[in-house]
């Protein structure tokens, strides 16, 4: 009986290492048709529906509902034919026959954590060339990445056309010297909003144009930086410009949205980093107001339901959220523990309800193509704010989109930070 | 350059420096009539007289005290400590006065002895008379300590040790004295604080002490026909320790092995795996691996010894892991 693998890799998000299985939408032995949906992940903060490439019956369940999966593992089995009542096998048991199964089984083992298992080398490396840890296999013991798994990684990817990344990967071999990669390709840096991760780009980044390398990265207080919350805008942008600078990173096509809007401001007025061009979406640091519930509540909700209230307030139109997305969110907020850092960090940064910084002059100071991006339903920082553009800065303003036109609108986005940054050739 | 024996060249290091300095005198069990018993300081009662060359009672903890009083006073002192293993009964002298005295009385007081001593296992000599307790005085602030392991680097460091002004504790290994190696001739030191490069390697780096150095060299060999390249890092000044040679081998490797005869737990290979991470976190594509001694005493046995002893084939062993 032939089977056909069903797997998640091409629907998981650009950070993901893990899925986590919601919810299947067939019992092992029924039948499936192409198109159908067959099984429910969440990545990132995302639900993802994987629908059945082919007709036929569902064979197997390697990773049942509640399971982490690492990305590309399979999932399940379509078969050809209806199985033999009792042929399934059973639910669970990853050490099936399928010796396609048992392959994953062990990289289930070494990748369903959190956190790619990496040497620091490869970490560094990794870094420096603008690769995502996620999408290595790790040659090492224990599944560690190790120098050579990245060296390989890099290889592959130079091999690859229209990889977002081909402008970097000439030389893969030079990588000692890293910051000759970042000089080749002037990468575009992607800054969360508050309350986010860099998870938050997942849906953008696939849809930019081949040619624009992008780094993303977590804010302090936020995601990975969870444990190292900052008090003020300065320090956020200290921060990241010396991260920027521990990864060889000397100029940088610059794109924020809201706090990270505000950090990019920041950062360009700081000076270390040579900017070329600067996309900012509903962007802080443009006048006081802010929805100083959100923030707080956002800070605050421990509850799904509470964060779903808090999410939709957000957006535009509530559909635009993925369902799971509050669950998803909150159990990203629970494993980085940053719940305090928020809450720290919403005190400081917008003391009495009102943005404690004011980057208007930073914005007019700027000497490089600018956009401006907001969403005419934003209730979290009013468009209004747009109208503080300076004159050569084009500014956006979108019909029925809130506040995460990332979210909301991923292609538009995505267009406009690739017109950003091809604008200045 | 001449051919010489480990033993030799220490001998050759204390004449020369007796020869130029009258302050330097030596002291400790059995060194004068019967020179030594490894013969390290034979002939020179009979060349420099029972003033300078002094056979003393087995007294370990007055003969370090009395080695801190003769410093202060203008000379130069050179103990022996027979065994490494009764070390432990000079270190309230080496702890409460060797090591402070020039901090406490603002640097009126210069502290230029040097303590020789001996320790390691392999010649069948039981548990009282076999440990490496380098750890024990490299642990101390103000003391120095070095641990050549060749001839060459045995009298150019045991020249630098009486020298300097400082306590200097200089470990021998019993195994160490009959070997042999071209030795500089003529007034030739080698500085304290500098690590040596006994061997050039592009895949992993082997950081050893002593002994260990021998090992190490001979794992590189057997590694060689397994295609890995090692490259052997005599940490031959245990404290100051050469920092930035080990991250200039690590950024060449990326992979580290440290050997040291000591124990496990607390040691000085813990204190070196510990050193790279903090210097060189980002270079290291594997984490450090450490081939020390268990934690038990060393046996009588001959078989057992050889067993628990680190050795070439483990050096070898824990490269390959590393490499994995």
């Amino acid at each position: 009986m032939a089977t056909h693998p069903i797997s998640i890799d091409s629907a998981g998000g650009e950070y993901m290492e893990a899925v986590l299985v919601v919810a299947w939408a067939a019992k092992p032995g029924d039948p499936v048709k192409a198109g159908d949906l067959i099984v429910t992940v969440e990545t990132a903060k995302a639900a993802t529906e994987i629908e059945a490439d082919r007709d036929g019956w569902l064979a197997d369940i390697f990773f049942t509902e509640g399971q982490e999966a690492p990305v590309g593992a399979v999932l399940g089995t379509i078969a050809d034919e209806k199985p033999a009542v009792g042929q399934a096998a059973p639910v669970a048991t990853i050490a099936a026959a399928d010796p396609l199964a048992a392959a994953n089984a062990s990289s289930f083992v070494r990748q369903s954590g959190a956190r790619a298992i990496a040497s620091p080398l490869a970490r560094r490396l990794a870094a420096a060339a603008g690769l995502d840890l996620s999408t290595v296999a790790g040659s090492g013991p224990r599944g560690r990445i190790k120098k050579r798994d990245i060296d390989a990684a890099l290889a592959a990817r130079s091999d690859a056309p229209g990889g977002i990344l081909t402008a970097q990967a000439a030389c893969p071999a030079s990588l000692a010297a890293a910051p000759a990669t970042a000089r080749q390709t002037v990468p575009t840096l992607l800054i969360h909003g508050f309350g986010a991760d860099r998870s938050v780009w997942r849906q953008v980044v696939p849809l930019l144009e081949p040619g624009i390398a992008t780094i993303s990265l977590d804010l302090p207080g936020h995601g990975a930086e969870a444990a190292r919350p900052a008090k003020d805008i300065e320090e956020i942008a200290f921060t990241l410009s010396d991260r920027l600078e521990a990864m060889g990173v000397q100029d940088a096509h610059l794109v924020g949205h809201s706090l990270g809007g505000a950090a990019a401001l920041a950062l360009a007025r700081f000076g270390r980093l040579t900017v070329r061009s600067v996309t900012l979406f509903a962007p802080g640091g443009l006048g006081p107001e802010i929805n100083a519930g959100f923030i707080g509540g956002l800070a605050r909700a421990t509850s799904v339901q509470a964060l779903e209230r808090w999410l939709a307030v957000m957006v535009g139109d509530p559909a635009a959220l993925p369902a799971g997305y509050a669950q998803a969110a909150l159990r990203q907020i629970d494993r980085t523990g940053n719940r305090g850092a928020l809450a720290a960090m919403a005190e400081t940064l917008f003391p009495d309800g009102t943005q404690g910084f004011d980057l208007t002059t930073a914005l007019a100071e700027l000497g490089v193509p600018t956009r401006l991006v907001w969403g005419k339903l934003d209730r979290v920082i009013p468009a209004a704010h747009a109208a503080r553009a300076p004159a050569f800065a084009a500014v956006h303003l979108l019909d029925g989109i809130g506040h995460v036109p990332q979210i909301e609108a991923p292609a538009l986005t995505a267009r406009l930070i690739a017109e950003t940054v091809r604008s200045c050739g | 350059m001449a051919m010489m024996r480990y033993a030799e060249a220490l001998n050759a290091a204390l004449r020369e420096e007796m020869q130029a300095d009258p302050s330097v005198f030596l002291f400790g069990e059995d060194i004068g009539r019967y020179g030594g018993v490894f013969k390290a300081t034979k002939g020179l009662m009979e060349e420099f007289g029972e003033k300078r060359v002094r056979d003393t009672p087995i007294s370990e903890q007055a003969l370090t005290a009395m080695a801190v009083t003769a410093a202060m006073t203008g000379t130069r002192p050179v103990l022996e400590i027979m065994y490494a293993d009764f070390m432990p009964l000079t270190l309230d002298a080496l702890v409460n006065q060797a090591s402070i005295y020039n901090y406490v009385w603002n640097g009126q007081v210069k502290m230029p002895f040097v303590l020789r001593t001996q320790g390691g296992g392999g010649a069948g000599a039981g548990a009282q008379h076999s440990k490496a307790l380098d750890s024990m005085v490299a642990h101390i602030p103000g003391i120095k300590v070095v641990a050549p392991s060749t001839p060459a680097d045995a009298k150019g460091m045991l020249k630098a040790a009486i020298r300097d002004s400082q306590p200097v504790v200089f470990l021998e290994h019993k195994l160490l004295y009959n070997t042999r190696g071209e030795v500089p001739e003529g007034d030739v030191t080698v500085p304290l604080g500098k690590a040596g490069i006994l061997r050039e390697g592009s895949d992993i780096s082997i950081f050893a002490t002593s002994k260990m150095v021998v090992e190490a060299s001979k794992a590189a060999d057997l590694l060689a026909m397994d295609g890995v390249s090692a490259e052997i890092v005599d940490l031959r000044s245990l404290r100051p320790l050469d920092i930035d040679a080990i991250v200039a081998s690590i950024a060449k490797t990326h992979h580290a092995v440290v050997v040291n005869e000591g124990w496990r737990f607390c040691g000085y290979a813990a204190e070196l795996s510990a050193t790279i991470m903090d210097h060189a976190f980002d270079e290291l594509d594997a984490p450090v691996a450490r081939v020390t001694l268990p934690d038990m005493p060393i046996p009588y046995s001959e078989p057992l010894e050889t067993a628990m002893l680190p050795s070439a084939e483990k050096i070898r062993a824990a490269a390959l892991k590393t490499l994995k």
